[in-house]
Order: C-alpha cells, then structure tokens, then sequence
C-alpha cells in the first residue's frame, strides 16, 4: 500500500520534465519550420536542383545534368562583368558607408542619452520609407540635365558649367545604396564602439596619444567587430540588392539581382538565373562565413 | 626621476549649476604623496582629472614646477595615470601595453625594448610580457598598469582609487608595495581615495576634502588626533563627540559642559569667538572599569554607563555604552593574551573616564 502511494506520486513528477517540458518547446517551432520548409527549403532545393538542368527547345526543364550554367556566368563577357561590377559596388558602398558611419557612430557614443536617442532616430528615420520610393526620389535628385535638382544646385551655386550626368551610373547606384543600407553600418559601430571602457581613450591620451593615435591605435582595434559586421551586412543587402540598381543604374549599372531578374522574366531561361542565384548567395556565405571566423577566437586582438 | 612641485591655485570647476571644485588651492611637495580623501561627490576625483588634464578647470591655474600647465594638452603632460579598472588596452599584450608610451614618445624599437624589459622587472612581471591583459589577475593588471605609467618617466604619478577593485589582502600588501616603489622613486604621487585606510597607509599627507573645499590638509596624524571639524573627526576613525559650552578657561585649556550632562576637563582650547563647541573623544582614548558603586559625581572626563553592546574583533574589543545622560559612547580595548574572554559583557554598569589631553575641542561654526 505504502509502495503503491509512493510510486503515484514519484513517477508523474519524474517523467513530466523529461518529456512534457523538454519537447513543448520544440513543438511551438513546428510552425515556423513547417512555413520554411514549404516557403523556403523546398524552392531553394527546386532552385538548386534546376541549376544543374538544361532547357530543352520545347522550354522544359530537366535532365542532362550539367555545370554549364555555373561556368557561363563567368565565360560570357557580359555576365562576368556583371558579376565583378556587383561586387565591387558593394565593397564601395561597404566602405564609404563605414568612413561616413564611424564620425556618426562616435558622437552617437560620446552624447548624453537624449543627443544620442535624437541621432539613432534620424539614422533609421529613412527605413520608415519604401525602398521604392526613396528610390524614385534619388531619381528625380540625380537626374541628367539641368533639370535635375543636384545639377539644378551645383550649377545656380556656380560650381559646375554643364550639367553631370549621375543618373544611370555605378554612382547613382551607390549613392541610392548608401542611403539605404547606412543605418546597418552606423548602428553595429555604435554598439561596438559604446563598449569600449572610455578609460582606455583616457589612459592612452595620457601616455602621450594625440586624438588621432587615440582612435588609430585604440577606438578603431577595439571597434572592430562592430565594423566587420557592419561591413558585411552592408556588403551582403548591397550585392543582393535589386530596386535600387532597377530605379537608378538603367542599363549601364546592372547587378546580379538584375541579370537574375532578366533571365527568369524576359530570357525565360530558368536553369541559368538560379545558378546566378546561387552563386550570389555563395559569395554572400562566404563573406559572413570569413567574417565570423575573424570574429571568434578573438582573432581581431590578436596584432598582426 | 625627477621630482615635480605640484601647485593648484583657485581652481574652480562648474557643471552649469553645480559647483564640483570650489576655488581649491594646494601645494604638493616634489617626492610627496598626498592622498585626496573624501565620501564620493566630493570633487575629488575632479581635482585629479584636472591635473591630469582630462578636465579643463573653470578658473584658475596648475604648475607643475613653476610652469603653468592648465592649457598644456593631456598628451603632452607627461602624467603617469592609474585608473581603478586598470584601463590596460585589451587588444594588446602586457610589452605593448607598457610599450604604448615610449612608442607615442617616438623612441626608437630596440631602446623601447630595453626600456619595457626594465619596467616589467620593477613590476615583477618579467615573464608575462606576451599575455594579454585578460589572461592575469587583478594584482597582476594593475601592476601592469603601474609599469605602464612609470616607464614613460613621468613627472608626477596620479591614483585614481587604484586598489579599489582588489581583495582585501592583496589591496593591503600593494598599498605597502606601491608606498615603498613611489619613496624609492621620489615620485611627485597624487592619489585620489575614500578609504581611510590607505589613506593613512600610503600618503605623507592628507587632504579631506567635502562638497568641492578642502576641509583639512595635515599629516595622518594631524588629520586623526587634531581634526579641525565634526566631519573630519567622524570621516577619519570613529569618534565620540559631545556638544557643549565651554564653562571656563584655565590658562590655555578649560572646563566644557556637555550638554548630555558630562563635564570635561581639556588641555587646551583654540582661541574663537563663541563658547559653542563639539569635544571629540576617540574610542581607543576611553578606559571603561567596572562601577563597583564608584562615585561618579561631578568629576571631569568621568561617565557611568551601562554596556549596550560588545563587539569582538581579535586583536580589540568594542564596546557600545549608553550613559544616564542617553548619549552613546564607543570604547575600544585591547584585548590581554592572558584573560580569556570579555572584561565586559552586555548589561554591566560600568564607568568610563579618559584623559584630559584626549579631549580634542572643535569649534562649532
């Protein structure tokens, strides 16, 4: 009787956290992971696999398996510029947003708490906006000819003769990406920089460091992390960006986004814009991945 | 090394309304160590950073040797500094960090070298020259931190609460250890503190400081035996206070009535203008006896009272009594090797009674 009592009230105690609580975690993923794999997983495999699948003439897709498509992005002239310009323009948009975030970054740390709410606030201000719509205003700023409003400034203040002409270059692009993906870059720094011991700026100014040995051998070391990864979410959300290249670069400044858009809509031509999907998402892997592998084990203290 | 004079003349330091340092005048002696001593908010670590230069005064001057510094940018005042986190740069190893100064200073890498090798042996930390700050311990941080400042050959050294981040036992044996480098160094040491202890361990002198003024500036035993206010005297050690008028004057002492009822009997009392004054008694002075029916009467420096509570500490004893009067008075007795346990024990009547020369009179202002 005694035993029986006993094991009543010891078992369903014993087991409840063994299952019930464990796996009732779990199970409130089940329908995120279930969204993902239909929404997600699944296209990207079809993705994958159709990369490495020809188009016959009738327009269907299926075997011979080939490479072919992966090689032709980079044989093919055109394409292979394409892929070059997109990430350079990203390195570019990368590090222009860094020289421009860090000055912001550093009165964002240093201010009282209101100076600083006030500049977060403007910094992200823009993201409240479509990327769409930004994109139209940059247009209507940058436009070729004297009726564009930045040709319109520069030439009633005198400083050029003939209007510029931005609008559908590389630098239309950047500057229209800039505008976008800059709170990314300003916004890690920030973080990064507000944990450095400002002690450390103090102690180094009093071993005989004027400001600029203070940032170069204190502040920018210790920022680093917030720098990488600003870099490389600026970097990524650049090399797959797609409306701003759409809106501002026109025909000479295409990205990969772009040609992808191209060969799926107006080409038709599947096999091909997955396999420049996949590379895209690649080369966005790899810069992360090389990011993180500098990020851990504090390979970034470490002097060269 | 050589020695700095350090100087402070009205210096005065505002924050829009709030006065941090108020028209604050000082001289340090070159090789001395002054201890600025104070509760927090008492502008003290404002007086340091200003010396250091990483605070611009609102008015007034600071010479180092004569020579007027209060422009003089913090990067080119050759001020050692150590702060209570240690501030040593976390990206570089225990030889950069030391390096840092000597490399700002342009010194060439193979004499740089020489120089931090010296300085990690007058630390004792030769063999930790390639670790990282995060790799030692809080001692070892700071004596890196101490090389770090002392390599550069500055003129003056600045302690921000330096050993206020370590235990108790390794805070008192470097309090020892920094006190005999800096004499040996004859280095021109400010140390910014509010712990008593170390003040009156490491510093030559004194300086209690309160709501931006300097209250008193002496030698650690000035400061504890002849406080010039009821702050100082309540700041430094424990005090006994008793409020009072003096009754009479007897050549340079006197007769203070108290107002909890006591009289006493001072050796000498300062010349002011009012009879309103406080007589501080330390604990250690007050001798308590067992009453015994002892006639307390109306002698001086004599009190019955009653043990409220005893505290043992070793190598003392405390004891809290409370008079007929109802003040509280904190005795503190040695205790003898030979008798085991209290001489008193809570609820006794006993008398306490001190010396007349350990009346010390503080007049109210």
């Amino acid at each position: 009787m005694a035993a029986e009592i006993d094991s009543s009230i010891t078992q369903p105690r014993g087991r409840a956290p063994a299952f019930g609580l464990r796996l009732s975690a779990s199970y409130l993923m089940i329908p995120m992971l279930a969204f993902l794999a239909y929404f997600f997983f699944y296209p990207a495999l079809r993705l994958l696999f159709s990369s490495i699948q020809t188009q016959n003439s009738q327009g269907i897709v299926g075997p011979p398996y080939t490479l072919e498509h992966y090689t032709r992005l980079l044989n093919v002239d055109l394409y292979a510029r394409v892929f070059w310009n997109t990430l350079r323009m990203s390195v570019i948009t990368s590090l222009i947003a860094t020289i421009l975030a860090y000055p912001v970054a550093i009165v964002m740390v240093k201010s009282r708490p209101m100076v600083t709410r006030i500049i977060t606030l403007i910094v992200i201000a823009p993201l409240i906006v479509s990327v769409v719509v930004r994109g139209y205003g940059w247009q209507l700023i940058l436009t070729n000819g004297p009726k564009g409003l930045l040709n319109w400034l520069l030439m009633s203040l005198g400083i050029v003769d003939a209007p510029l002409s931005i609008l559908y270059t590389e630098a239309a692009v950047i500057i229209g990406s800039l505008h976008v993906f800059y709170p990314m870059m300003v916004l890690p720094l920030a973080s990064a920089l507000g944990k450095i011991d400002p002690n450390l700026e103090d102690a180094a100014r009093m071993l005989g460091a004027p400001w600029w040995k203070v940032f170069l051998r204190v502040t920018l070391p210790l920022s680093l992390p917030g720098f990488v990864a600003g870099f490389t979410i600026v970097f990524s959300l650049t090399a797959g960006s797609f409306v701003i290249p759409a809106i501002l670069g026109g025909a000479s400044a295409i990205m990969l986004g772009n040609l992808i858009e191209q060969q799926i809509f107006v080409v038709y031509d599947w096999p091909f814009g997955a396999a420049i999907a996949l590379i895209l998402v690649a080369v966005v892997f790899a810069v992360n991945g090389f990011s993180m592998w500098l990020l851990e084990g504090r390979r970034l203290r470490r002097p060269a | 090394m050589k020695s700095a004079e350090v100087r402070l003349e009205n210096i005065s330091k505002q924050y829009h309304r709030l006065t941090a340092v108020d028209n604050v005048s000082l001289k340090i002696e070159p090789g001395s160590m002054i201890a600025l001593l104070g509760p927090s908010g008492c502008g003290k670590t404002t007086c340091l950073r200003m010396i250091a230069g990483l605070i611009r005064p609102t008015s007034g001057g600071i010479f180092v040797n004569n020579a007027d510094i209060t422009h003089v940018p913090v990067h080119r005042r050759n001020i050692g500094m150590l702060f209570q986190n240690y501030a040593l740069f976390p990206h570089l190893t225990v030889e950069e960090n030391i390096a840092f100064g000597l490399e700002m200073r342009g010194i060439k890498k193979a004499a740089a070298k020489a120089r931090v090798a010296e300085a990690l042996t007058l630390v004792q930390l030769s063999s930790f020259g390639g670790r990282y700050p995060a790799q030692l311990s809080g001692g070892q941080q700071q004596r890196v931190a101490l090389g770090r400042a002392l390599v550069i050959e500055p003129a003056m050294l600045l302690l921000d609460e330096p050993l206020g981040a370590l235990d108790k036992g390794l805070r008192e044996s470097m309090q020892v250890e920094l006190r005999a480098l800096q004499q040996r160094l004859g280095l021109t040491t400010i140390m910014v503190t509010h712990d008593q202890d170390e003040a009156l361990t490491m510093a030559d002198k004194i300086v209690v400081m309160r709501a931006g003024n300097l209250e008193q500036v002496g030698s650690a035993t000035e400061i504890y035996q002849r406080p010039v206010s009821k702050f100082v005297a309540s700041f430094i050690g424990v005090s006994n206070m008793f409020e009072g008028a003096v009754e009479r004057r007897e050549g340079a002492g006197g007769l203070v009535a108290a107002k909890s009822g006591i009289r006493l009997q001072v050796d000498s009392m300062p010349s002011m203008a009012s009879s309103d004054v406080t007589v501080s008694i330390r604990p250690e002075a007050i001798t308590v006896e067992k009453a015994n029916g002892l006639e307390v009467a109306d002698r001086p420096n004599v009190v019955a009272a009653r043990v409220e509570q005893v505290i043992y500490r070793g190598f003392i004893s405390h004891y809290y009594l409370r008079t007929q009067g109802g003040q509280q008075l904190i005795a503190f007795e040695q205790n003898q090797l030979h008798t085991t346990g209290l001489r008193h024990t809570v609820g006794d009547e006993v008398v306490a009674r001190w010396d007349a020369s350990s009346n010390h009179v503080i007049p109210n202002p």
